[in-house]
């Protein structure tokens, strides 16, 4: 039998891990750019989005294609939440504002919860019906939700200002509020999914019918699953929002959804930790694939940069991935100490160092 | 006589086909009900009527005296009835333990639990602690204890099919639909499985129904005899009645099945 | 609202949702066939007006001569996309041949942002895409109708009625007709399934240029995204007609295309909701009969 670690000795070793990297954050926060903290905060928030995805697709099996529609309506509430009342009436030129928004101005934590709720309320309207559905069906209703929503913000003037989208949103998220929510998103998802409802979403995942067959309400695990997905879609939304302090509808296009698919698949779909990992070097990544954009040089001719070759580079890497490399970097499994320590001694092992 | 499932006429089509029609009967507490006819007859979608995955066209369901046509499966297992299947079902892709462990959700009744379970308050710790003794103790007793970690789709052929028992065991029922249990077994295999069927039945204090093609198995085990032919009841009996009445030879007649 | 207006709204709507039926073919047969939502379906329907449009400008071809070779590259196009993409995953679980589908849309998308530019190309006769006779108008009762409007229909009509003879009539219909019931037993039976898959996306691929040709005729523009409203659309109209069902697709491209015009014909302040109305459609038909009206009803066996 391979010998595991000890329970205290992992709890442990976590707290020094998160001490570690709040230490970290801590001192980027007072050293580093202004550019390297703008890449921090768009990982913490791009694990937030990845983790709730990973919930409801990766654990519970339902092909949602609807986040970034839930990331929109966080992002919105929020704003309208936040956004001083003068910069409202400067904002919304073609319709005015409807009350209560037009009055309103509140800190950036409640604004933050409330965004979330409301996507989680919507996430619970959309859950119920489309839910009924199976497989295909199901991802093609979401994605058409997703892209109502979007719709919806293009056209509701009086609520979302349209197609010309909220300026001015006052730049609130920093590494504290970016990393504190992508460490209880990870907390809560991970505390579920280590619980008895993990498994019998997990067995949802595996087998529908066997999981009712065992006594677990299908239909209610996955609305509640979807429900607490779209919840922490639209905190990170609210974050999101109030970290590039701009939105507009096109924001929230489906290409939304399919970045954040990316970093799932990458990591491995359905394993939370590899849903954060493929989140960091989705966002690392994504900034080195800038030079693809950028004017380059071989010898002395001089290319201009070509707009669009990041995301053409981006769905080569995903059909790539599909191809040969499905199972991502973590598979379904998780990141735990256990793993970790099992590498090691392998590793160890075969080199010879420790013998038993 | 106390009984314990009653089923009352009960129909399901499949578009045209009548797949179970006008089915009567019942199940006596305690016993061990073979349920058997040629492939197609009916039985398998008879076990889906019964755990609320089909609902019957028409015909009702008694379980102890209450009606339970209409509800949803997991309501019926809730009530108590659990069920194997034909094609084996686990899940695959978690641990031996897991699946068993999965069958124990049912005792969170309330969705207060599932706070309780992300704030892993004292009371869902214990739960989670006993849930896993549980799951533990019952693959100790069919047998599983040492592939708890493994994948349960890993474990040979024979061990899945214990598996999904003892999962199925794992939700307290009172009532076990087994469908084709042995089914893919060796001999040796199918003789363990016989005296395990009768084995569980004490212990648990169950009502089984068995469908099974292994006639050994159902002429070995089984009190009474159902024999279903296109969706119909064409025989009752006890294992002797049944080798020797001539509707069942002909129902059989054309596969090789020996009476 | 008079007759001829009436009329007038009716005739755009049958081009509309011809047009619609011709790119919801091409999802209908491509999932009857492998189950797969051919997420790329939209943006091949681009690329079906980017070679047309390149053929004419660029290598100087006449435009029934461009229009032609478009619909056999963009054919060519389709089936090199399930040669590449699709046909390796074809035993792999369903959601893996979903992503990628997505991914070779993307893939579609942005490489003709750098290989065309982002920009729009006008697609109008002035470019002599096509004869400017097309734009002449018809009056009929007092209304004026571009002739390309009728164009339009018959082509639809033309190329509909083809595909049912070449699905019904032909030795590869029959074949494509029976792979969809069940690929492993076509196989025994001698059918060479890959060869099959491979005429199903250029059919369906053909068909999406045709459709693109008239839409960017009607719409007179090209751009890396033209296809996917109308993509998502047709695809929609896949679905509501039952998806699977090549009579369902062309029904649900009409319903679709009919309800989008009449919609906001009667009632114009929801114009700007008419993307978001599919949706509706789509939910709508999906909750009530979610087969689709044409689809038949599978229960999955336990
Ligand atoms: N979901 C379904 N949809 C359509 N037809 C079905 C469905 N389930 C079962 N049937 C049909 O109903 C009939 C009875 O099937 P059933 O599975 O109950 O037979 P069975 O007695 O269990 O046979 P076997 O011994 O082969 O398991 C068969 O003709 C089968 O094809
Ligand atoms: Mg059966």
């Amino acid at each position: 039998m391979e010998k595991s670690l000890s329970n205290s000795l992992k709890f442990i070793l976590t707290l020094a891990l998160i001490v570690v990297i709040g230490f970290l954050l801590f001192l980027a926060n007072k050293r580093a750019s202004e550019y390297v903290i703008l890449i921090l905060n768009l990982m913490a928030i791009n694990m937030i989005f990845a983790v709730s995805l990973t919930l409801i697709n990766g654990i519970t099996g339902i092909f949602s294609l609807g986040h970034a529609g839930f990331i929109a309506i966080g992002a919105y509430v929020s704003t309208l939440l936040t956004l001083p009342v003068a910069q409202k009436e400067m904002t919304f030129l073609i319709k005015p504002l409807i009350y209560p928004f037009n009055q309103i101005q509140m800190p950036f934590l409640p604004a933050t919860l409330i965004a979330g709720l409301v996507a989680a309320g919507f996430g619970y309207v959309v859950a119920a019906p489309s839910l009924r559905l199976i497989g295909d069906y199901l991802a093609i209703a979401t994605l058409g939700l997703g892209e109502t929503i979007r719709i919806i913000a293009n056209n509701a003037w009086s609520i979302t200002n349209g197609a010309l989208g909220l300026k001015a949103i006052p730049p609130y998220t920093n590494i504290y509020w970016s990393w504190g929510w992508a460490f209880v998103t990870v907390l809560v998802i991970a505390s579920l999914v280590k619980s008895s409802y993990g498994r019998a979403l997990k067995a949802i995942r595996e087998d529908p019918i066997a999981a009712k067959a065992m006594g677990i309400n299908v239909f209610s695990h996955q609305v509640v699953s979807f429900v607490l997905g779209s919840f922490f879609a639209g905190v990170g939304g609210a974050l999101w929002a109030h970290l590039i302090t701009t939105i507009d509808p096109k924001s929230f296009a489906f290409s939304k959804t399919f970045e954040i698919l990316i970093m799932a698949v990458l990591g491995g779909l359905g394993s939370i930790s590899g849903a954060i990992i493929g989140a960091s070097i989705y966002t690392v990544g994504l900034e080195f694939l800038r030079v693809l954009e950028s004017p380059f040089k071989i010898w002395f001719i001089n290319f201009p940069g070509i707009p669009g070759m990041r995301m053409v580079v981006l769905s080569i890497m995903l059909i790539v991935l599909m191809l040969f490399w499905q199972r991502g970097i973590m598979g379904r499994d998780e990141l735990t100490w256990d793993l970790i320590y099992k590498l090691f001694t392998k590793s160890a092992r075969r080199r010879g160092v420790v013998d038993e | 006589m106390n009984e314990v499932l009653r089923i009352d006429s009960v129909t399901k089509r499949f578009g045209g086909l009548v797949a179970v029609d006008r089915f009567d009967g019942y199940v006596k507490q305690g016993e061990l009900l073979g349920l058997i006819g040629p492939n197609g007859a009916g039985k398998t979608t008879l076990f889906n009527v019964i755990t609320g995955m089909y609902a019957p066209d028409e015909g009702r369901i008694f379980f102890f005296g209450k009606d339970i046509s209409g509800f949803k499966p997991h309501e019926i297992t809730r009530f108590g009835i659990a069920r194997t299947f034909q094609n084996i079902r686990l899940f695959s892709d978690m641990s031996v333990l897991e699946n068993v462990m999965v069958s124990q959700h049912l005792k969170l009744r309330n969705w207060l639990w599932f706070f309780k379970c992300i704030a892993k308050t004292p009371d869902s710790i214990r739960m989670e602690r006993h849930m896993r003794e549980e799951a533990l103790k019952l693959l100790k007793r069919v047998g599983l204890e040492n592939f708890a970690n493994e994948k349960a789709s890993s474990l040979p052929y024979g061990l899945q099919r214990k598996l999904e028992i003892a999962r199925a065991l794992s939700t307290n029922p009172r009532m076990l639909l087994l469908d084709e249990p042995a089914a893919g077994m060796n001999p040796q295999e199918t003789f363990e499985l016989m005296g395990f069927i009768k084995q569980i039945r004490e212990d648990f204090k169950l009502t089984i129904m068995i469908i099974e093609h292994d006639m050994k198995v159902i002429m070995g085990i089984c009190e009474r005899i159902y024999v279903m032919d296109y969706g119909k009841l064409i025989a009752e009996g006890n294992p002797e009645q049944i080798q020797s009445n001539p509707l069942v030879i002909k129902a059989y007649l054309g596969e090789e099945v020996l009476l | 609202m008079s007759l001829a207006g009436f009329f007038q709204h009716l005739v755009n709507a049958l081009s509309l949702g011809g047009i619609y039926a011709l790119i919801a073919i091409g999802y209908t047969m491509v999932y009857g066939i492998l189950r797969l939502i051919n997420f790329a379906h939209g943006d091949v329907f681009t690329y079906g007006i980017y070679f047309a449009f390149y053929a004419v400008v660029l290598f100087l071809m006449p435009w029934w001569v461009a229009f032609v070779f478009s619909i056999f590259a963009t054919a060519f196009l389709g089936a090199f996309i399930e040669r590449i993409a699709y046909r390796p995953l074809r035993n792999a679980p369903r959601i893996s041949a979903l992503i990628t589908a997505i991914g070779v849309s993307f893939f579609l998308e942005n490489f003709a942002i750098v290989a065309f530019g982002g920009r729009a190309k006008s697609f109008n006769p002035q470019t002599g895409i096509y004869p400017t006779s097309f734009l002449n108008m018809i009056n009929i009762g007092g209304v004026r109708i571009p002739v390309l409007t009728f164009i339009t229909i018959g082509i639809v009509i033309a190329a509909l009625v083809l595909l049912i003879w070449i699905v019904y009539r032909t030795k590869i219909g029959m074949a494509m007709r029976a792979i969809s019931k069940d690929i492993p037993t076509t196989k025994l039976m001698g059918v060479n399934a890959d060869r099959v898959v491979s005429f199903t996306f250029m059919l369906g691929s053909g068909l999406a240029a045709i459709g693109g040709i008239l839409w960017a005729m009607k719409y007179p523009q090209v751009y890396p995204y033209t296809g996917m409203i109308p993509g998502l659309k047709a695809f929609i109209a896949a679905v509501v007609g039952g998806i699977g069902s090549i009579q369902g697709a062309m029904v649900g491209g009409f319903i679709l295309g009919i309800s989008e015009i009449m919609i906001v014909a009667f009632v114009p302040s929801l114009a700007g909701y008419r993307d978001a109305f599919a949706y509706a459609i789509l939910l709508f038909v999906l909750l009530v009969k979610p087969t689709g009206i044409l689809g038949v009803e599978v229960s999955e066996k336990v």
